[in-house]
């Protein structure tokens, strides 16, 4: 009997300490494995990664961002959560008035004018419609923001911007426990990181018409050690993301600066040779006040207060057109380019009859880009470029070389059936919105495209293209457009710059 | 007092796991244990106040027997290419303990009472820390306690009925990783959540029939379900990174108070025992479990916020029963025992929490009588067999974490008996 229990025992024992359960053999999903990049997306940046359009920030816009095509492209838009602000949306227009807040943009059908609304500032809260998601928004990018801001701001007052609301509108701090933009970003532990940040810190210099660095340009020592430290934080916590960023294209390839280029020529009968700004019909054609015998056209040119003029910025083509702003008159006529007075007279006389108002006011120096302002810019941007591309070798993250595209946008041909002109000269093909600056509908369209090409390319994944042709012609509609001042000039607003 | 100390040492002395299908279990006795539980027909010994309170009354003078099966299992598992490496995953050792233990006494000829106290349902299961269903369960401690008083009466010399309240008494804790956001895979792990509770005192019954005839006997018994409502602490870690303010200040994710509500299913056995020879007998037994209570895994907390459902969806489920006893000698007695035990549980609430599967469990096992004394002990293999989420490439798990399981437990099962 005890032999029996014993080898019982014993056989029991051996069974325990050898037998465990079988390994289990391993299924397979039928899923790719690249596609996994896509489970979900997030983005953060600045107003381009907003969604940002027409001086404003509305749930139409939003749903033409670059991210939110992307999201639509791989079935994901339904859960793709961005800071959604209803109508009439909030612009950043100044209104002059603390207790209101404007509109972005619009085309007004009835006249072709460019417009914004003025409603009470009590109501903005209530148009983000999500206000109480419970979890970070999915597209983090608050229009306005500097490199340095994704980094480290978590409110208005920690930005570089302490009136950008925008902040407390998409961080949502202190509710969010002060977590900055990538922070949020970050504990969404996205499978794809959507990242374009830093034209920021260099486009105040083109809207401001002035470059100066370290005021409206960020230092490039700067601009390298915070990249570098993003990108550092985003490799440690998110290790297993695939993050894609955008590189910054010339700020000055943008309708708000490069439009007025059309007004420039050279005046070989007052001995000037560089072209020259000068003044210019309501077509925006340069006026011909006579030719002389060997057929050379005389222009006049326009009263600037800088000198070796670039660029004439979009603002002050409705000054121009309001106030006569730059246009000489009669005694500049005789003391700035020594007309003789009978000459001047007769000259600003025709003026006045073809509807000009002769100010005798110089263009002032925010509104213009000499020739050394476009070049710092210029060599900024490329400064900045070129850290971001090494910084894409050091992280192994890809770039879409968004300055590139915008350069080709701005060739004769254009890109992808789109045109880089301002609305006004071409409505049905632009890619750009009512601002000048941010892209519009189709602009997006083309941008997310560059995107999913980068994305496809560098993750062996085929997400379809967006078809840029059905967001085109988004102001086709447009008649005879005026411009109001303030409507373009409030995207300077994002940007405050102390000049002083 | 005496009752709460006699609580707290059933608590020590006693940790459960799910061996029957789903998270029941059925090794309250080593002899019936070891006939695969299929002794509904059978009046062995005083475990007949679990498996049929009917047969106490063949149960001469007081009678006592208690005993333990003591359990180690393990449970592997392998998560679906391509998202994750073929490293398998084995569950952490864990010894669980229920015991059975029972006193009965015969009143008069017609009239008999009993006490049992077992542990039916119960669930323990704990993976490591870097198991990858961390977010799912990590672990997972279910605990019931059934103080059973039954009382027998003889209809006829053959003929007996049956039938007792079960007292019921339960401790859950439910261990797991916190994702955040949830609801926007694949999230964050921010920290861990661990729920604890006891259930109030719930009450259930049991009623049974046992009708011998010369070679041939039968049993039936019916046990009520029982719901708990378990009360406890939810206890939040946080971990101390960027987002533990917003966690704690804005989502409220902090200790609080928790809760859920878990019903033992009903369940019937039907069973025929035949004495082939003198020596050699032989039961089948039929048992039904209504498992559809299991319908979900409500847990709520004092945030609602917060409140998270686990759709189990169980479905009835039937167990088959086979058990062969041979005297080997006037004291000494052989057994065997196979049961076919048909999960409840569908493969899309398969997890870490309970992977189940239908099982094939083989025993084996002696019994020595010493005149007074009887000693019991047995072996059972429970082999869980091979099942995934995962069908022709598609993830089926309701909450996506999906894998292929393993399970194989040992079961040593000791009693003693005495006759007073």
């Amino acid at each position: 009997m005890k032999k029996v229990v014993a080898f019982l025992l014993l056989l029991g024992i051996l069974i325990f300490l050898g037998c465990e359960a079988n390994a289990p053999s391993q299924a397979s999903l039928n899923i790719v494995k690249n596609q996994l990049v896509l489970r979900k997306i997030a983005a953060v940046g600045n107003s381009l990664t907003a969604g940002f359009q027409s001086s404003g920030l509305m749930k139409e816009f939003q749903k033409h961002s670059y991210p939110y095509y992307i999201a639509q492209q791989i079935g994901k838009a339904d859960e793709f959560q961005m800071p959604w602000v209803e109508a009439p949306g909030v612009g950043t227009t100044d209104t002059d008035d603390p207790t209101t807040v404007s509109t972005p943009l619009y085309l007004d059908p009835a006249t072709g004018e460019i417009k914004y609304d003025v409603y009470p500032a009590s109501n903005v809260l209530g148009l983000l419609s999500n206000l109480n998601l419970p979890r970070p928004y999915d597209d983090l990018a608050v229009p306005g923001a500097k490199l340095k801001d994704v980094l480290e701001a978590t409110d208005p007052a920690s930005s570089s911007n302490p009136d950008n609301s925008f902040y407390s509108f998409i961080l949502r701090n202190p509710t969010f426990g002060n977590m900055t933009m990538v922070e949020q970003a970050i504990l969404l532990n996205p499978s794809l990181l959507l990242l374009w940040a830093g034209n920021n810190d260099v486009l105040g210099a083109a809207l401001y018409g002035t470059a100066i660095i370290g005021v409206t340009i960020t230092p490039k020592d700067e601009f390298q050690a915070d990249f570098t430290t993003l990108l550092q934080q985003i490799r440690s916590e998110l290790p297993h993301t695939a993050v894609v960023m955008a590189n910054i294209p010339y700020v000055t390839d943008i309708p708000y600066v490069n439009t007025l280029d059309m007004i420039f020529r050279p005046i070989e009968r007052l001995g000037i040779t560089s072209p020259v700004p000068v003044v210019f019909d309501a077509n925006l054609q340069p006026v011909v006040f006579d030719v002389d015998t060997l057929g050379r056209p005389l222009y006049l040119p326009l009263l600037t207060a800088e000198t070796n003029v670039a660029h004439v910025l979009l603002p002050a083509l409705s000054a121009y057109k309001d106030t006569g702003l730059g246009v000489p008159d009669s005694a500049a006529m005789v003391t700035v380019f020594g007309f003789p007075p009978a000459l001047a007279a007769q000259l600003q006389a025709g003026m006045v009859a073809a509807g000009l108002t002769p100010s005798g006011t110089p263009i002032p120096g925010d509104m213009t880009l000499t020739v050394d302002e476009s070049a710092t810019i210029k060599q900024a941007v490329d400064d900045f470029n070129s850290i971001i591309a090494s910084l894409s070798q050091q992280f192994q993250v890809p770039i879409v070389d968004d300055n590139a595209i915008l350069s080709q946008l701005n060739s004769a041909g254009g890109y992808e059936g789109l045109s880089g002109y301002y609305v006004l000269l071409d409505p049905q093909n632009t890619a750009f919105s009512l601002d000048g600056v941010h892209p519009n509908n189709a602009g997006y369209a083309m941008l997310a495209n560059e995107f999913i090409k980068v994305i496809n390319q560098n993750f062996g994944l085929s997400i379809p293209a967006v078809n840029v042709e059905q967001y085109k012609g988004q102001y086709a509609g447009a008649g005879k457009i005026h411009l109001a001042l303030k409507a373009v000039e409030q995207v300077k607003k994002l940007f405050p710059v102390n000049l002083n | 007092m005496r009752k709460e100390l006699l609580i707290i040492m059933l608590l020590l002395l006693s940790f459960s796991l799910s061996f029957g299908a789903g998270f029941g279990l059925y090794e309250f006795g080593a002899r019936a244990s070891t006939l695969g539980g299929a002794v509904v027909a059978q009046a062995y010994d005083a475990s007949s106040v679990f498996y049929n309170p009917a047969g106490i009354v063949y149960l001469k003078g007081t009678q006592f027997y208690g005993g333990v099966t003591i359990i180690t299992a393990s449970n592997k598992w392998v998560g679906p290419a391509p998202l994750y490496s073929d490293e398998v995953f084995t569950s952490e050792s864990q010894i669980h303990t229920p015991i059975g233990v029972y006193l009965t006494h015969r009143l008069s000829e017609k009239f008999a009472v009993g006490l049992g106290v077992t542990n039916p349902f119960g669930l323990g299961l704990k993976w490591s820390d870097d198991f990858p269903g961390r977010v799912v369960s990590k672990d997972v401690d279910l605990k019931s306690f059934y103080f059973s008083p039954v009382i027998a009466y003889q209809v006829t010399p053959g003929l007996s009925i049956g039938g007792g309240v079960d007292i019921v008494y339960s401790t859950v804790s439910l261990t797991r990783n916190i994702l955040f956001p949830e609801d926007s895979h694949p999230g964050t792990e921010v920290g861990e959540l661990t729920l604890s509770g006891n259930s109030k005192v719930s009450f259930g019954f049991s009623a049974s029939i046992l009708y011998k005839m010369e070679k041939l006997s039968l049993g039936f018994l019916y046990r009520h379900s029982v719901k708990n409502e378990f009360d406890g602490d939810a206890d939040f870690t946080i971990y101390d990174k960027y987002y533990k303010t917003f966690l704690e200040q804005t989502a409220g994710i902090v200790d609080q108070k928790g809760g859920t509500e878990i019903t033992y299913p009903a369940f019937l056995s039907v069973g025929a025992h035949y004495m082939i020879t003198d020596r050699l007998g032989l039961e089948f037994d039929y048992m039904w479990t209504k498992w559809d209570v299991f319908d979900k895994l409500v847990i709520s907390f004092d945030n609602e916020d917060l409140n998270t459902t686990v759709r189990e969806e169980y479905s009835n489920s039937s167990t088959f029963r086979l058990g062969l006893h041979y005297d080997l000698t006037d004291k000494l007695e052989f057994r065997a025992g196979y049961i076919y035990d048909q999960t409840p549980q569908p493969r899309e609430s398969m997890s870490p929490l309970l992977p189940d599967n239908t099982r094939n469990d083989y025993t084996l096992g002696l019994g020595y009588n010493l005149g007074k004394v009887q000693l019991d002990f047995g072996y059972m293999l429970v082999d869980f067999g091979e099942r995934s989420t995962v069908v022709n490439g598609e993830g089926k798990h309701f909450d996506d974490f999906n894998g292929t399981y393993t399970g194989l437990a040992h079961l040593f099962m000791f009693s003693f008996g005495y006759s007073f």
